[in-house]
């Protein structure tokens, strides 16, 4: 079984279908994270407009779909849009902040092919969650909806952005997610706005707070001793994302769009847009720098970094850099 | 053992896409990954309505040319493997394991 799922994987990646893709169904959001990078507008999708769009990635080899928003629950309709999504045939992950969760969508959720459901928790108290949501009560709320989650027998996990805001906290919130019998996710990545502003980026955490958290948290990865087989991620490839406004973009982190849904087939744009070739084409050697670096196989360079913070998609990457570098010091004092 | 006159379907609430030829089957109930080659692929399209069991091995011995037995044994094997991973369901009068 291991030998036919590393070759089905092997030709999921060689057809270049969008197998995996991030699907933003609102801009709607009821809280105002300090670090977010989406820009709140009423952009949302109808539902007939979200049932085409199902049709033309169903034909286009999506099989996973991750729905986000903004906050996926703010849409009144989401009972339907749930339904809809789950009678296309797509194996669903959902990312919110669970505040707007009722018994009604637990029912719902019962009855989709659901793989995960990620509710964002920054803090152990309210003191410090609800001072980065913008919003009082954020916090009991989404702490609720992990423990109903649970009990329900869903699969939910607790992802968690650290932030200069939050970084004394972040192993209480570990503790807190084996507690309650979780997995949590932790990232210091904060990516500049959509609109391209960059005030943001203030709240992450300084070059020191980063290195200690990857020291800690990332003490268990291991690297391979030869750089991958291929530089790049799957953006483009086996991954793309689908905005609010249709907009088919490489990967969500990428906010470069080479088509729209509602005016488009997806299997065409997958198939002949320009950015699309180039990203599957490309090698450690189109990268400028990166070409001569040491440290590629201790790289998770993300093209779409790359792009929000240093301006090229076809360049260094300025966090990967800095985390390879951390890396790379951390295994030469020996501590693997 | 599926009896003939049994009725199986797909459970809807599994996920799947064909890629190059295989299916790539998703459960919600386990959120395990299937792969599904061979004869698989084409069972499992048939399967997204109610079929009985005889009809099934009727296909599988027209389809791919082989003998009544050797289809109803490939049948049973099938259907006992898709059950055991919650990928299909009995449904309507006269089913049976």
């Amino acid at each position: 079984m291991e030998k036919i799922w590393k070759e089905t994987e092997e030709a999921i990646k060689a057809a270049c279908r969008p197998f995996d893709v991030t699907w933003e169904l609102t801009r709607r959001c009821n809280l105002s994270c300090c670090h977010c990078y989406n820009v709140k507008d009423d952009t949302e999708p109808s539902l007939e407009d979200i049932a085409l769009a199902a049709g033309r990635l169903r034909r286009a080899g999506t099989l996973f779909v991750t729905l986000t928003g903004g906050e996926l629950f703010c849409r009144p309709d989401i009972l339907e849009v749930l339904r809809v999504v789950g009678e296309a045939g797509f194996a669903v992950r959902i990312l919110t902040n669970g505040t707007l969760i009722r018994e009604e969508h637990i029912a719902c959720l019962r009855g989709i092919c659901l793989q995960e459901i990620g509710i964002s928790l920054y803090g152990v108290t309210s003191d410090v969650h609800d001072r980065i949501t913008g919003v009082a009560g954020s916090f009991e709320a989404s702490s609720r909806a992990v423990r109903r989650l649970k009990e329900a027998g869903l699969p939910v996990h607790i992802q968690s952005t650290i932030l200069k805001e939050n970084f004394d906290s972040y192993a209480a919130i570990r503790r807190l997610a084996q507690e309650w019998g979780v997995v949590c996710l932790m990232d210091p990545v904060v990516s500049p706005r959509d609109d391209g502003s960059r005030d943001v980026l203030a709240h992450r955490l300084e070059p020191s707070q980063t290195r200690h958290l990857y020291e800690d948290y990332f003490r268990h990865l291991s690297f391979p001793q030869e750089p991958p087989e291929r530089f790049l991620c799957e953006a483009g490839r086996a991954m793309g994302a689908v905005t609010a406004r249709g907009d088919i973009l490489p990967c969500i982190q990428l906010p470069v769009a080479v088509g729209n849904i509602f005016r488009q087939e997806m299997i065409d744009v997958w198939r002949d847009a320009p950015l699309l070739k180039k990203l599957r084409s490309a090698a450690k050697e189109d990268f400028g720098a990166c070409a001569t670096c040491p440290r590629t196989n201790l790289c998770r360079i993300c093209p779409g970094l790359a792009f929000l913070e240093d301006g090229n998609i076809f360049g260094p990457s300025s966090t990967a850099c800095f985390a390879a570098r951390t890396w790379e010091d951390y295994l030469a004092r020996g501590k693997t | 053992m599926w009896q003939n006159d049994a009725v199986v379907r797909r459970r809807p609430e599994c996920a799947w896409q064909d890629v190059n030829g295989k299916v790539v089957v998703v459960t919600g109930a386990t959120r395990r990954i299937h792969i599904l080659d061979g004869c698989g692929p084409a069972l499992w399209l048939r399967l997204a309505q109610p079929q009985r069991v005889e009809a099934l091995a009727c296909f599988l011995q027209e389809t791919y040319d082989v003998d009544a037995a050797r289809a109803h044994a490939d049948l049973q094997e099938f259907l006992a493997s898709l059950a055991r991973e919650r990928l299909i369901e009995a449904t309507g009068p006269g089913t049976d394991r």
